[in-house]
């Protein structure tokens, strides 16, 4: 692999620009596991995942497969999923509960926290310098929760979660805060999906107004004339899910998209959520009893679309979803969606979340079918050399560079300048 | 009903899965009735489409919501064309529902886009209609082998 000098690291993303090399360069690919992924606070799971002692989900972070696990004092942890033994993978189920870890190949045994607990024959490391007490599997560096979402970091060092999360926690907050009973969990299953593109241009594409009427036009189209003809609520939903997508420039420039710092972001929703449907007033009613009528209105009313903690979790807010990224190769990305359960919410809620679900962030999605596309057209275009830059000035202000408000539109590339701002950051150590 | 042999079911299964492999998708949209549906779950064994999220789940309206946007001149997931082959085998009568034919079938489906193969393969489970006009979809569930494993765009009916 070739060495990358920092100095020419930060060189490849100018304000304003980047260089296509961001996306095609494998060297430069291992150095962002290991410098953004490998520090930055990345969504591990919910809470509700492992609601009793030893229940346990397997996923993978910055390619390193890792449990967590609620352990016998309640607390959720994080693990090498990693013997420390022979190094093989412990648990191997996607989820799963036990009483303590049991390696399937010379039967070491772990407590849920790792603690080693036994070794068959453990009298074989008499005097062989063995040492007993080095022999745990190991926790993440860090974990933490925010309002039941797990997330753990590589290293040791670093802004803790709070601090990380910043202003954009606020859509996590607001999350919970829509569930009558004040809380949620994961429920109804989860789409693994594959990109064939470099995981930036994803998170590119999360705040852009400008594709919507380019991109979806062959989706819109179908969809403004199936919510003519639903033949029922959920079919009118779906439709006019789609048929948001159809909005004009002007409508997409006035909805805000804010800018945090290390590269998150999140912007207004345009899709209505509000509903006359009785069991969406049921709801509503439901929350006021909790929170009162005034709360409620302030919740309700905050409206999201895409929420992005950068670099490898997303939320929707107001349709309960999840995404977390996984960057595979500089050219291949998996993204795995989830949706979320608000307790005490009438079951319509989650129906109707699933069927936004299915209907945008399936495999299936004839929304996500012309994204899909156009992430591998970008792909696939950036490997010509003719111009080695990528433009990503649109919206930008003429106040001197670097020195954005935070605050744009969604005709603007002013969200995508910050994520390269935090790329740069991570990538050359400042951050 | 008692009319309706294993022979014609499965000579109908032929036929739809011919339909699609032709690319002829309004008219398999047609074979459906009315209350029909379509519906390839995400998890095996899945038991609801309602609670849990699934790879397809559309009435008659969605599939043709999904056909519309197929026939634009700008679907650009499309521009490479697709085309599939299936064969379909181990076709059963499974009994009936409500004096519709519900039957069981195993199929392998090759897909290849720009130079791209990829194979589903699976149960078809149909629950057919008795009509007039002859046999009709009321449902076609789709169990895949690989339902839960991670997929790239499904563009077209499976």
């Amino acid at each position: 692999m070739d060495v990358i000098a920092d100095r020419s690291l930060g060189a490849l993303v100018e304000d304003g620009r980047v260089h296509r090399r961001v996306y095609t360069d494998p060297a430069i690919f291992e150095l962002e596991q290991q410098r953004i992924f490998g520090r930055a606070w990345l969504y591990v799971g919910h809470e509700s995942q492992v609601p009793a002692p030893g229940d346990f989900v397997t996923t993978t972070l910055a390619r390193q497969p890792v449990i967590m696990v609620r352990c016998a004092d309640g607390v959720v942890r994080v693990l090498f999923n990693r013997c420390a033994h022979r190094g093989a993978l412990v648990a191997a189920e996607r989820t799963g509960h036990v009483e303590n870890f049991r390696c399937a190949y010379h039967g070491w045994t772990y407590r849920l926290d790792g603690a080693l607990q036994s070794i068959p024959r453990e009298e074989d490391y008499a005097a062989t310098g063995f040492d007993r007490a080095c022999a745990d599997m190991k926790l993440l560096p860090r974990a933490a929760a925010y309002r039941g979402f797990v997330f753990a970091s590589l290293t040791a060092d670093g802004p803790d979660l709070a601090e990380f999360l910043g202003p954009a926690a606020a859509n996590l907050d607001n999350m919970v805060e829509r569930a009558p009973d004040g809380a949620l969990e994961i429920a109804g299953g989860c789409f693994e999906t594959l990109q064939r593109n470099n995981w930036k241009i994803y998170l590119e594409n999360l705040h852009d107004g400008a594709h919507a009427m380019i991109v979806h036009q062959s989706s819109f189209t179908a969809a403004k004339n199936a919510a003519k003809a639903a033949p029922d609520m959920l079919t009118r939903f779906r439709a006019e899910v789609v048929a948001a997508n159809g909005q004009n420039y002007e409508q997409m420039g006035a909805l805000e998209v804010a800018s945090y710092a290390r590269g998150h972001s999140d912007m207004k929703g345009f899709r209505r959520a509000a509903s006359e449907e009785p069991p969406y007033l049921d709801y509503v009613a439901r929350l006021e009893a909790r929170i009162g009528k005034d709360e409620a209105e302030k919740v309700l009313g905050t409206q999201r679309h895409n929420a992005m903690f950068y670099p490898a979790f997303s939320v929707h807010p107001v349709f309960m979803q999840l995404r977390v990224i996984q960057p595979l190769a500089p050219d291949l990305t998996r993204v795995d969606i989830w949706v979320l359960r608000m307790k005490g919410a009438p079951s319509w809620l989650h129906r109707r979340n699933v069927a936004f679900a299915n209907t945008v962030h399936s495999p299936s999605s004839i929304v996500k079918a012309d994204d899909l596309e156009t992430y591998s057209r970008v792909q696939r275009g950036v490997a010509a050399a003719g111009g080695d830059w990528i433009d990503l000035r649109r919206g930008a202000e003429p106040a001197p560079a670097g020195n954005e408000s935070g605050r744009s539109t969604a005709l603007s590339e002013a969200f995508i300048r910050n994520q390269y701002r935090a790329w740069r950051d991570y990538m050359t150590g400042a951050a | 009903m008692s009319m309706i042999g294993a022979l014609e079911v499965e000579r109908f299964l032929i036929e739809e899965a011919s339909l699609l492999d032709r690319g002829a998708y309004e008219a398999w949209v047609d074979l459906f009735t009315p209350d029909g549906w379509y519906w390839v779950p995400a998890s095996p064994a899945q038991s609801d489409p309602y609670d849990h999220v699934s790879l397809f789940f559309e009435n008659k309206a969605l599939m043709k919501m999904r056909v519309e946007r197929l026939r634009h001149p700008r679907a650009h997931g499309i521009v490479a064309p697709i085309r599939t082959s299936r064969v379909l085998g181990n076709v059963l009568l499974h009994g009936s529902d409500e004096g519709d034919i519900v039957v069981r079938s195993r199929f392998h489906m090759a897909e290849v886009q720009d130079g791209r193969q990829r194979v589903f393969a699976g149960l078809y489970i149909h629950r057919l209609a008795v009509t007039k006009d002859g046999l009709r979809i009321r449902v076609k569930r789709v169990d895949l082998v690989n339902a839960d494993s991670p997929h790239e765009a499904m563009q077209v009916f499976i």
